[in-house]
C-alpha cells in the first residue's frame, strides 16, 4: 500500500463515512422519538461499518480521534440506556456529520412487503446501491487497497450461500463488503447486480432455480480466484463447493508455514513444533480431496520426514527448511494449472534425500505402549475410588501400571507425565496405608485419575502433556497433610515395634525418602517373621537401603541418561526359608552400579551376629540385587 | 432438524475432510450436524444415530473428545489418517466403537450408520 494509493481512495471514504454517521444519526433521532425503534441487526451494522472505515482512515487524520470515541460511545446506542446518554451520543454524531463533506441524509424505504428477516439485508443493499450510483467512476480507483479483504468477503458470501443463513451473519458480511466496495470505488453496477442476485439466493432460495444458483456460483468463485474456470486438471473441478472448502484449508496452512519459516529463519535450530507436524498429517488429505494426488504424495513424505525429525527432537536442517519454505507456494490452488507435469520430482528427490534415517525414528513411542499396556488405567471409574475397600481391589493392578509408565515415561524423556506417574503412585499408596486416619478423598483420586487420563491421551496423539498445576498443587498439599498426620499418629501408637517387618521398613524407606526428597517406590512381599528374626532383618536391612537409596541417587545424572526414571524402585521378597533361616533379596531397579568392596564390608562390619551372609551383586539389564542370609 | 433421519454428527475441524465425510453420511440418509470441537456437546434430542470424531487437529484431540461424549450411547467412530496401530488400541480404550482409517468408505460408513455391527 502507498501513500499515493491511499490519498486517492480518501474521498469516497470521507462519503462513505459521512453516510454512515448519517445513517447513525438518524437511527438515534428515530430512537429518542420514540418512531420505529432501529432494529440491532440495523444497529450492530452501523457499528461494525464504521469500525470497518475507521481502520481505513490515515493515521495523521483528524477524524479519527472523534471516531474513535464515537467507537466508545456506541454502547449507548447498541445497549437500551438512559435517553440523555443518547441525547448526548446524538449531538456528538450530528457535530461530526456536519464536520464531513457531501453531507446526504440517508432516506429509508417502505419495507411494509418486505419479510422481516430479509429487512436488514435489502436495507444494506439499497443503501449500497444509492452509495454505487452517486460514486464517481472516474475517480482512480484503490483496488488492489482492498482486494484480499474483499476476496475474503466473497469466500464468505460463498459460504453463506450454501445453505439458509441467518439474516444477521448476511448482514453483517454484506455491511463490510459495502464499506470495503466504497473505499475501492470497484465498478458499482455490475457488482451491485452480483449482491441482488446473492441476496435472492440467500432470503428467497425457493426462487431461485438450480441453474442460476449454479452460475452465482461460478460468478462469485471467478471474483476471488481471478480466472474464468477451476483449475482443469482438479478431478472434481466441477464441486466448487469442495475446492471453496480445500481452499479455505489451504489459505489457513500456507499462513502456519509460512509464520514457522520466518520463525525458524531467525532463531537458528529451532526445534520442529507440534503444529507443523499436525499441518502435514491432515495436508495431504486435503490436497488429495482437490484431486491433486503428486502433491498429496509429496505432502505425504514430508509428513514422513517431519516425524522423524520431531520424534528425535532434531531441528530441520537447512535444506529440509529451504524445501519447506517453497511449500506455501505449492499450496497456492490458482497456480496448479500452469504446473509442468515434473513440476514435484526434484523436491519429491531432494526430501528423500533429507528423510531422517530408520533408527532416528525408531524410537519407542509411548502412543504404542500405551495401545497395549494401560488397559485398566484408560478404563478408570470414579466409583472405583469411592471408598478405600474398593480400590484396594484395584490397587495393584492400576499402581502396577503407573509404574510401567512411569519408567515408559521415563524412556521417552516426557518429564510431565513420569512425575504425574510418580505422584499418582505416592498418593495411592499414601491414601492406602492412612485409611482410617482421615476422610476418604474419593473426589481428589478421581480428579487425579482422571487427570492422568487427559494427559495420556495428549500422549497418545503425540500432543505435549502439560498437567494441572492447581491440580498438582493440591495432590501434593494432600499427600504433604497426610503423611504428617500418618507421623504424627505414628510416634503415638505403643505398638508400633509389632507391626510386621515390611510395614516397618516401609515407614524407614518413607522417612529417608521425605529426608533427601527423592521418590522412592518400596514394596516388601515378606510374611510375617518371628519377632527377634524380624528385629535382626530390620536391624540389617536398614544400613542396606539407607546405602542403596543414596547410590541410586548420587548415581542420577547416569540413570537420567540411561532413560531412567527419577524415583527410585525398591523390591523386597523372601525366597527362602529353610531349617529356621532366611533368605532376602532386595532388587533395585536401574542402571547396573558396581558396589565397592570397601562399601560392602562396611555394611557387613556392623551387620548384627545372627546375619550370616550379606551379598551384593549387579543384574544384568535390571540394576542390581542384595542378597541376605539370617539364622534362626 | 428432521427427527426421522439417522442424526449424525461431525467433530472434524477441517473443512474439507468435513465436508466429504458429510456427504457420505447424506448419501446414507443421515441428517448431519457439525459439532464444535472446542466445546463438544450434543443436544438430548433427537439422539444420535452415529458419531464420528477426527483422531487430530489443530484443537482438537479425539480421544478427549470420546470420553466427553461417552454418555450416548450409540457407534461412535474414530478417524485417523497417521496409519499407526496405537490409534486402534488406544481409541478402543477411549471409547470409540471402532476406529478407521480415514478416508472411510461408504460401506464402512453404512455398517455403523444402520447398526450392523450390533447384530
Amino acid at each position: 500500500m502507498t501513500a499515493a494509493t491511499l490519498t486517492l481512495a480518501l474521498p469516497p471514504l470521507r462519503r462513505a463515512l459521512a453516510a454512515a454517521l448519517q445513517e447513525l444519526a438518524l437511527a438515534l433521532q428515530r430512537k429518542l422519538g420514540g418512531r420505529t425503534a432501529p432494529t440491532m441487526a440495523e444497529l450492530v451494522c452501523l457499528n461494525l461499518r464504521l469500525r470497518q472505515l475507521y481502520q481505513w482512515l490515515p493515521l495523521a487524520d483528524a477524524e479519527r480521534g472523534p471516531l474513535d470515541k464515537l467507537q466508545r460511545l456506541l454502547p449507548a446506542l447498541l445497549q437500551p440506556q438512559a435517553a440523555a446518554a443518547q441525547a448526548r451520543l446524538l449531538a456528538f454524531v450530528l457535530q461530526r456529520v456536519q464536520a464531513l463533506p457531501s453531507s446526504r441524509w440517508v432516506a429509508l424505504r417502505s419495507r411494509a412487503t418486505v419479510s422481516r428477516a430479509a429487512q436488514p439485508l435489502l436495507v444494506t443493499l439499497w443503501q449500497w446501491q444509492q452509495q454505487a450510483q452517486d460514486q464517481d467512476t472516474t475517480e482512480p480507483t484503490a483496488f488492489l487497497l482492498v482486494e484480499p479483504y474483499l476476496n475474503r468477503l466473497l469466500l464468505e458470501l460463498a459460504a453463506l450461500a450454501r445453505a439458509p443463513t441467518a439474516p444477521a451473519d448476511v448482514v453483517t458480511v454484506l455491511s463490510r463488503l459495502y464499506a470495503l466496495a466504497a473505499i475501492a470505488g470497484l465498478q458499482p453496477i455490475a457488482f451491485a447486480a452480483l449482491l441482488q442476485r446473492l441476496s435472492l439466493a440467500l432470503t428467497i432460495p425457493a426462487l431461485v432455480t438450480d441453474d442460476e444458483r449454479r452460475a452465482l456460483w461460478q460468478a462469485l468463485w471467478r471474483w476471488p480466484q481471478g480466472q474464468p474456470q477451476p483449475a482443469p486438471p482438479l478431478r472434481e473441478c466441477h464441486d466448487l463447493e469442495l475446492l471453496q472448502a480445500v481452499q479455505h484449508d489451504l489459505a489457513g496452512y500456507r499462513w502456519q508455514l509460512q509464520q514457522f519459516a520466518q520463525q525458524t529463519l531467525a532463531v537458528h535450530e529451532a526445534p520442529l513444533p507440534f503444529a507443523i507436524l499436525l499441518v502435514f498429517y491432515r495436508l495431504p488429505w486435503i490436497v488429495a480431496a482437490a484431486g491433486n494426488t503428486a502433491l498429496a504424495d509429496y505432502c505425504h513424505l514430508w509428513h514422513h520426514c517431519l516425524l522423524g525429525f520431531w520424534r528425535s527432537r532434531l531441528p530441520l536442517p537447512p535444506p529440509a527448511l529451504a524445501l519447506l519454505c517453497q511449500l506455501p507456494q505449492l499450496l497456492e490452488l490458482a497456480q496448479w494449472p500452469q504446473w509442468r507435469a515434473d513440476r514435484l520430482v526434484l523436491p519429491h528427490l531432494q526430501l528423500l534425500a533429507l528423510a531422517p534415517s530408520a533408527a532416528n525414528a525408531a524410537a519407542a513411542e509411548l502412543p504404542e505402549l500405551l495401545s497395549r499396556a494401560f488397559g485398566t488405567l484408560s478404563q478408570a471409574q470414579s466409583a472405583w475410588f469411592a471408598d478405600a475397600d474398593t480400590l484396594q481391589t484395584r490397587s495393584d493392578t492400576l499402581m502396577a501400571e503407573l509404574r510401567q509408565l512411569e519408567r515408559a515415561a521415563a524412556a521417552l524423556r516426557l518429564a510431565a507425565i513420569e512425575n504425574y506417574a510418580s505422584l499418582l503412585l505416592a498418593l495411592t499408596a499414601q491414601a492406602l496405608r492412612s485409611a482410617g486416619l482421615h476422610a476418604w478423598p474419593a473426589e481428589l483420586l478421581w480428579q487425579a485419575y482422571r487427570h492422568l487420563l487427559d494427559l495420556l491421551d495428549e500422549a497418545a496423539a503425540w500432543q505435549q502433556p502439560l498437567p494441572d498445576q492447581a491440580l498438582v498443587q493440591a495432590l501434593q498439599l494432600w499427600l504433604q497433610q497426610a503423611r504428617h498426620e500418618a507421623g504424627a499418629v505414628r510416634e503415638v501408637a505403643p505398638d508400633a515395634a509389632q507391626l510386621p517387618l515390611g510395614q516397618r521398613l516401609q515407614r524407614f524407606v518413607e522417612a529417608l525418602a521425605q529426608t533427601l526428597d527423592q521418590p522412592v517406590h518400596f514394596n516388601a512381599a515378606m510374611p510375617a517373621l518371628p519377632s527377634v528374626q524380624a528385629a535382626v532383618c530390620e536391624a540389617a536391612l536398614q544400613p542396606v537401603l539407607r546405602e542403596e537409596v543414596l547410590a541410586q541417587l548420587q548415581a542420577r545424572t547416569q540413570r537420567r541418561a540411561a532413560g531412567q526414571p527419577r524415583a527410585i524402585t525398591l523390591q523386597l521378597q523372601l525366597v527362602a526359608m529353610a531349617n529356621g533361616a532366611v533368605a532376602i533379596e532386595l532388587n533395585v531397579d536401574g542402571i547396573e552400579l558396581p558396589i565397592e568392596a570397601a562399601t560392602l564390608k562396611r555394611l557387613r562390619y556392623g551387620l548384627p551376629s545372627a546375619v550370616q551372609r550379606l551379598e551384593a551383586g549387579a543384574v544384568p539389564g535390571r540394576g542390581r540385587q542384595w542378597r541376605l542370609i539370617v539364622a534362626d | 432438524m428432521n427427527p426421522s433421519l439417522p442424526q449424525a454428527w461431525i467433530f472434524e475441524d477441517s473443512a474439507t475432510l468435513a465436508l466429504q465425510l458429510e456427504r457420505l453420511l447424506r448419501e446414507l440418509g443421515c441428517q448431519v450436524h457439525r459439532g464444535d470441537v472446542a466445546a463438544p456437546a450434543l443436544p438430548p434430542q433427537p439422539p444420535p444415530a452415529l458419531i464420528c470424531v477426527a483422531l487430530l487437529g489443530p484443537q482438537l484431540n479425539g480421544f478427549k473428545l470420546l470420553r466427553r461424549l461417552a454418555a450416548h450411547n450409540c457407534p461412535k467412530l474414530l478417524l485417523t489418517a497417521t496409519g499407526r496401530g496405537s490409534d486402534v488400541g488406544w481409541g478402543l480404550q477411549a471409547g470409540a466403537t471402532a476406529v478407521l482409517a480415514w478416508p472411510p468408505t461408504r460401506e464402512q460408513l453404512q455398517r455403523y450408520c444402520r447398526g450392523d455391527q450390533h447384530r
